[in-house]
């Protein structure tokens, strides 16, 4: 009886360490191997232990069996996990087809260990290739009719590479205590939505992925703003594809974390012509330029420099205009300065639309009646938050 | 001991030898340290089997105690590789090879 059972184990035994072996030298990547190693092993090694105990059979050596299978076991998971995070974190590659990494952003991977020509090769492809793609953030709000006002805003994005994140939310909040037929069509509006904006991207020539979603819109635009370069919305709708909310407090949500340049397009406008760049703030002006060149957007527009009178005046713009010239832009500079508590009538300044500064006060404060929140509220041309 | 147990601990331990030479083999290829280490911890758990089948084989059973203290070193060096490719690597180290190869092409022969 115990021989049959001997032989049992120990045949047993070493088909699982075969298998072992051969999931260690076939499966894809470092850490598919090391399950096959550490779970198929441990097996493997445990029972060939035991058919030995039974060969011999006597206390001496079940004694030493028992105590090696129980250090195996105990040992283990702990080399298992330690390698598993050793390779993570030394930056052992991903297998292709892997569909999540849980740890990305949580924990820091250095570079995978690469010879001196690989890195040599690297550094070339790096100093070969441009700045890395600018990383575009499109909200899919406001129905199918935001589709025209997203695709002006793409129309106007910089040259270079570029990568799409199309990101559909519903706003499920914005709908308590409505009607749920509104709910059901806002999921519908906003699945028609990503579908035409894709073949409107793919259209352009423009990489893309979709990020759908229900809940907290506002948290979590916050939270997708902080992994982008741009964003786009349509300037009069919000996550919930005009079904709950007046459209006018849209772009007032949009902007209001406003951590990077906030592209807030008219529906079909043709890329502008010519920029109404208002400073409000005293000393903000250059500041303002400054972003507004490093966004990269309208590249062709020329700028039209004006500020309010708190900002100061035409005279607060000269460093602006400045850097604007440096830059290689078209700049002139109004010599009047702007009314502090109305929007300006951009289309009577020539201007096709208008960028303002998304950090200052005069944007940020909910109840400030600045020329900023009225062109916000009154969702005039085409803004641009930077 | 009986002919058949013998017979099967003859076997296991081919089965053993084509898993150590698999194992082997992915410790040769990598391609990473990583890859390398896995295999080395394997390679460790197969060596504890082999130290089994060894006492079988010969009839003492004084070759568990070796097993045992393989096991301990193995899973010592497992945790060992972990730890020194969790710490960050000498990227300033490849850098500078890098650096070196590219003047090197850059240099005519």
């Amino acid at each position: 009886m115990t021989e049959a059972l001997a032989i049992l184990f120990l045949l047993a035994g070493g088909a699982v360490t075969l298998i072992a072996a051969i999931g260690v030298a076939r499966l894809p990547d470092a850490f598919l191997r090391m399950h096959a190693a550490t779970k198929a092993g441990v097996v493997g090694s445990g029972l060939i232990l035991i058919g030995v105990g039974f060969a011999f059979n006597d206390f001496d050596t079940w004694l030493r069996v028992g105590l090696i299978v129980a250090f195996l076991l105990v040992t283990t998971p702990v080399s298992a996990h330690g390698l598993g995070l050793g390779a993570y974190l030394g930056g052992a590659p991903l297998w292709g087809g892997t569909t999540a990494d849980q740890l990305a952003g949580v924990l820091k991977r250095h570079a995978f260990d690469e010879t001196a020509e690989q890195a040599a090769q690297r550094r070339r492809e790096a100093a070969a290739s441009d700045a890395p793609p600018r990383r575009v953030l499109v909200a899919l709000a406001g129905g199918t009719g935001a589709a025209a006002s997203i695709e002006a805003g793409l129309l106007r994005l910089p040259e270079g590479p570029k990568r799409l994140t199309l990101f559909a939310l519903v706003d499920v909040a914005a709908f308590a205590g409505r009607d749920p037929a509104r709910l059901a069509a806002a999921r519908a509006e906003a699945a028609q939505l990503a579908e035409e904006v894709g073949r409107i991207a793919d259209g352009l020539g423009l990489p893309w992925t979709l990020v759908q979603g229900e809940g907290d819109a506002a948290a979590r635009w916050r939270e997708a703003a902080r992994a982008h370069d741009i964003a786009i919305a349509p300037i009069a709708g919000w996550f919930d594809q005009g079904q709950a909310e007046a459209p006018e407090r849209s772009a007032l949500r949009f902007a209001d974390p406003a951590a990077l340049p906030l592209l807030l397009p008219a529906p079909g406008a043709e890329p502008p012509e010519r920029l109404l760049v208002l400073a409000e703030e005293p000393g903000a002006a250059a500041a303002l330029m400054r972003r507004f060149l490093a966004s990269g957007l309208d590249p062709g527009a020329a700028l039209l420099l004006a500020a309010t009178g708190r900002a100061g005046g035409p005279a607060a713009l000269a460093e602006a205009a400045a850097l604007a010239r440096a830059a290689g832009r078209e700049v002139a500079v109004l010599p009047d300065a702007l009314a502090d508590d109305a929007a300006p009538d951009v289309t009577a300044l020539g201007a096709e639309g208008v960028v303002l500064d998304g950090s200052s006060a005069a944007c940020r404060d909910a109840a400030a009646e600045t020329p900023c929140r009225r062109v916000l509220r009154e969702a005039a041309p085409s803004v641009l938050l930077a | 001991m009986s002919g058949l147990v013998g017979t099967a601990g003859a076997l296991t331990a081919a089965l053993v030898v084509a898993a150590v030479a698999l194992t082997v083999a992915r410790m040769l290829r990598g391609p990473g340290t990583a890859d390398r280490a896995v295999a080395l911890d394997l390679l460790g758990m197969i060596a504890v089997s082999g130290c089994a089948l060894l006492a079988l084989g010969i009839g003492n059973i004084a070759l568990l105690d070796i097993g045992l203290g393989l096991g301990l070193v193995g899973f010592i060096s497992a945790i060992a590789v972990a730890g020194l490719m969790a710490r960050a690597p000498q990227r300033e180290v490849r850098e500078r090879d890098a650096e070196r190869v590219a003047r090197e092409e850059d240099t005519p022969r």
